[in-house]
């Protein structure tokens, strides 16, 4: 009984000990928020690439592509064959540059090729959805329903009305932004928000006027195409009438084209009276032509652009954004805005220098997608497959640069993996074809093999701060022993036994470790679970930021805390208590009681 | 109070004992031997370092000597097993030191219940708890410090310090009270009301007593005086 009862009064008494329990507490909270948040990063970025890119890649080793990728989704996809398999899809990934008119913007990125339900431009893309094997749906934005949940047929063709409500609803989400950064004198703020506002009114203008825009255009085409089929009559005939005075034909022959002339050019002219406002006022076809083509470029800028001519942004490409004091994300490009984009093709006939001509591709804006992996949303933008297929000169025959296979969550450790890796291999990739399978971990092998790194690092730096704080706890209790001395020997002329001086510091020490360890846990968890506020507040007080996300990949910190981490961490520290109590306390077990009580 | 059990009888047989001291063996207590009946008061006196209290750690166990041996109501020390040793010392001995040796964080009803806590596994605690406490409160108020329960040791005069120890030493109703020097870092006055509280609980408790003193005062008040010089007893 009494072990118990003097370990609690030590405890309770012994000002040093106070020490020992906040020197646990600090070993355990470091201890909780680097495994936390290491452990948090390697599982996000697991996460992230699982929900990016499926658990499997078939990739073309060059720029050559797959040829066959729509019958190596087929097999892949039939249960007799690969049960292993969930889904697949192609995927094409470029390089291109991005502009935005009107504005001096110009940003290089990478440009993949992704098939969503819902999209037009290719005939054969029924089925294979990028959104069947990534969690693509769960970062867009403007697809969302009003009250935020993802869209259940993400597409690169969503209704106008949905787009509007959603850009409805983002200005107002801007202009409480805006209103806040006034209160707090927030320039940049203010500055973005007023772009975003601009851009989105141009945007509603384009989507409202869609139709009208189109059929504007449609007529215009089809004026000019008249204007340029009366004047090519007309020089035909000039050049027939002229032909008929140098072969010196009969009068009346002459006069009858004279006369067809003279019908073309008042149908010309009459053609050009009535064209799209207001008609010409000039007589210079090739001056009214020209007009015409500005009119045309004019509204096309306006137009919102078929499903195979748009555009899913990552959200975060610099320039785009802006992000508030409150980590608030504005986003400057709305659905309906135009970007362009500069594209070298990939396809084999161009393979040769003389063909790498960059075209540029004009397209709109109809949602942006969030991985919360900022490499990736800094730096990409999703057109449809098939377009960007023809785009980079893909299409004949049609090929993708990947394909991307979704494995069923009992197949996707990493030994099933690498049997099926091997299974794909055997099966689907012709002997000699320049194509590689890789698991989703080989994929990332040059992100999570320094990362891997960096945690046995890290294990063996605790390991060292572990050993520390039992070093810390032994000096302690080695004190406290020498200053208990005369205590052991009282406890031992009334009838202690060794064992029982023992366990008093043997408890004593577990005890410390336990509350170190309690305290500490709940210490680190609360600052793991508020890393990302408590990041933010030293950035705003003091411009000091730790994780920056151009170099750890993530927007935030992983704010995770496992159970299991966190009892380990608490087993462990109570370990090194007893352990570092474990030498002071069989010291006290050994002392004789009349050399304890004779110590000075 | 409930029947206190008699003191019992005490005898040391040929007991020698030496200590290193670095290269040098010193031989403090060479052949001594002595009876003390059940129920007897025997002081020891002796200069200092004659081995007065070496002696008094043999006969309480809390040493073993060199040779010869101790006989507490008969039985034998020689071969005793630890286990034993410490239930002896803790059912049937008392001791009360020169220093008190109370311990601090401890006020003093917890001090004094000390070797209940000891003697009791946690379970029997559960039952004997509040019987140990009565029986402190008992002890305490035998010693005169009844008021004084919950005062810190640091907080009392250090005769009042000495009667703590002596309720400790008598906490467990051992057969027989050792003590060391009780009065030889006390004033005369305290000391003499100490030698009192000492005389009381021995006759009414009918304790065997063993005290060991440098002071020719404090030892002609016990029925029987020995006298201890260089290691041996001399009469």
């Amino acid at each position: 009984m009494y072990k118990l009862f003097l370990c609690l009064r030590y405890l309770r008494s012994r000002a040093i000990a106070y020490f020992a329990v906040v020197g646990v507490a600090l070993c355990v909270a470091m201890m909780v928020i680097v495994i936390s948040v290491m452990n948090g990063f390697l599982g996000k970025i697991e996460t992230a690439a699982r929900g990016l890119f499926g658990e499997m890649l078939i990739m073309s080793e060059g720029v050559a592509g797959i040829e066959d990728y729509d019958a190596i989704i087929r097999r892949l996809k039939d249960d007799e064959e690969f049960p292993e398999v969930e889904s697949a899809t192609p995927f094409i990934a470029t390089y291109g540059i991005l502009r935005v008119p009107g504005f001096e913007y110009r940003q290089t990125l990478q440009v993949v090729g992704i098939r969503l339900p819902g999209d037009p431009s290719g005939a054969a893309a029924v089925s294979d959805f990028y959104s069947e094997v990534s969690d693509f749906e769960q970062g867009l934005h403007f697809q969302r329903g009003p009250d935020g949940t993802p869209p259940q047929q993400p597409s690169f063709a969503p209704s106008r009305e949905q787009l509007l409500a959603a850009i409805e609803r983002e200005r107002e989400r801007i202009d409480e932004l805006a209103e806040k950064a006034r209160a707090e004198r927030d320039e940049q703020t203010l500055i973005a928000a007023g772009t975003a506002r601009e851009l989105q009114r141009r945007a509603m203008y384009v989507l409202r006027q869609a139709e009208d825009i189109n059929e504007r255009i449609a007529a215009v085409e089809a004026h000019m195409a008249e204007v340029r089929q009366a004047r090519n009559d007309v020089e035909d005939l000039e050049a027939e009438l002229a032909d008929a005075r140098l072969e010196g034909l009969p009068e009346d022959e002459v006069q009858a084209v004279a006369d067809r002339l003279a019908a073309a050019r008042d149908r010309l002219s009459g053609a050009m009276q009535a064209g799209p406002g207001g008609g010409s006022r000039t007589d210079d076809v090739s001056a009214y032509l020209t007009a015409l083509e500005d009119l045309l470029r004019e509204l096309s800028a306006r137009r919102f652009e078929p499903p195979s001519r748009r555009a899913i942004l990552g959200l975060g490409i610099p320039g785009l954004v802006h992000r508030t004091l409150d980590g608030e994300t504005i986003r400057k490009i709305s659905p309906g805005n135009k970007i362009v984009l500069s594209l070298v093709p990939l396809g084999r006939g161009t393979v040769g220098t003389a063909g790498l001509q960059p075209i540029d591709v004009e397209l709109s804006v109809v949602d942006d997608c969030r991985t919360d992996v900022s490499s990736i949303d800094s730096n990409i933008v999703y057109l449809p497959f098939e377009a960007l297929q023809k785009l980079t000169d893909m299409d004949l025959p049609p090929r993708c640069g990947q394909v991307l296979v979704k494995v069923h969550a009992e197949h996707s450790d990493p030994d099933s993996l690498l049997a099926l890796r091997g299974k794909i291999e055997r099966r689907l990739v012709r002997p000699g074809a320049m194509v590689a399978v890789r698991t989703w971990r080989e994929r990332l092998s040059d992100v999570i093999g320094p990362l891997e790194k960096n945690r046995t690092l890290s294990a063996i730096m605790f390991g060292i701060v572990s050993l520390v704080s039992v070093v810390l706890i032994f000096v302690i209790f080695y004190m406290i022993v020498v200053q208990k001395t005369r205590d052991i020997g009282v406890l031992k002329a009334v009838g202690a036994s060794s064992g029982g001086v023992a366990g008093i510091f043997l408890a004593y020490g577990a005890a410390v470790g336990l509350i170190g360890s309690v305290l500490g846990t709940v210490g680190g968890y609360f600052f793991v679970r508020y890393i990302n506020e408590i990041q933010d507040a030293v950035d705003r007080w003091w411009g000091f930021r730790v994780w920056r996300k151009e170099v750890f990949l993530f927007e935030r910190i992983p704010n995770e805390v496992e159970f299991t981490t966190m009892l380990w961490i608490v087993l462990s520290a109570v370990s090194a208590g007893v352990i570092g109590a474990l030498i002071p306390a069989l010291r006290a077990a050994r002392m004789q009681p009349v050399e304890a009580l004779r110590y000075e | 109070m409930s029947e206190p059990r008699r003191g019992i009888s005490l005898a040391a047989d040929k007991l020698r004992k030496s200590y290193r001291l670095g290269r040098v063996t010193l031989e403090v207590l060479k052949g001594v031997s002595f009876e003390v009946a059940a129920g007897e008061f025997v002081s020891i006196m002796g200069a200092s370092g004659s081995g007065k209290s070496t002696l008094l750690h043999l006969l309480g166990l809390l040493d073993r000597p060199d040779s010869g041996s101790v006989r507490l109501d008969g039985a034998e020390d020689v071969g005793m097993s630890g286990r034993r040793r410490n239930a002896l010392r803790c059912r049937d001995i008392g001791f009360v030191f020169q220093f008190y040796h109370l311990l601090p964080e401890l006020n003093v009803l917890e001090n004094v219940m000390l070797p209940a806590r000891v003697e009791h596994s946690p379970a029997a605690w559960l039952g004997q708890g509040a019987r140990a406490r009565e029986r402190a409160q008992e002890v305490l108020r035998l010693v005169g410090l009844a008021e004084r329960l919950k005062h810190r040791p640091k907080e009392l005069s250090g005769g009042e310090r000495q009667r703590v120890a002596i309720a400790r030493a008598l906490m467990n109703d051992p057969r027989v009270l050792l003590a060391d020097e009780p009065t030889g870092n006390l004033d005369s006055r305290t000391g003499g009301r100490i030698m009192e509280l000492v005389h009381e609980c021995s006759e009414r408790l009918t304790l065997t007593v063993v005290i060991v003193t440098h002071d020719a005062s404090v030892a002609k008040q016990a029925g029987r005086c020995l006298h201890l010089k260089d290691g041996r007893l001399v009469g």
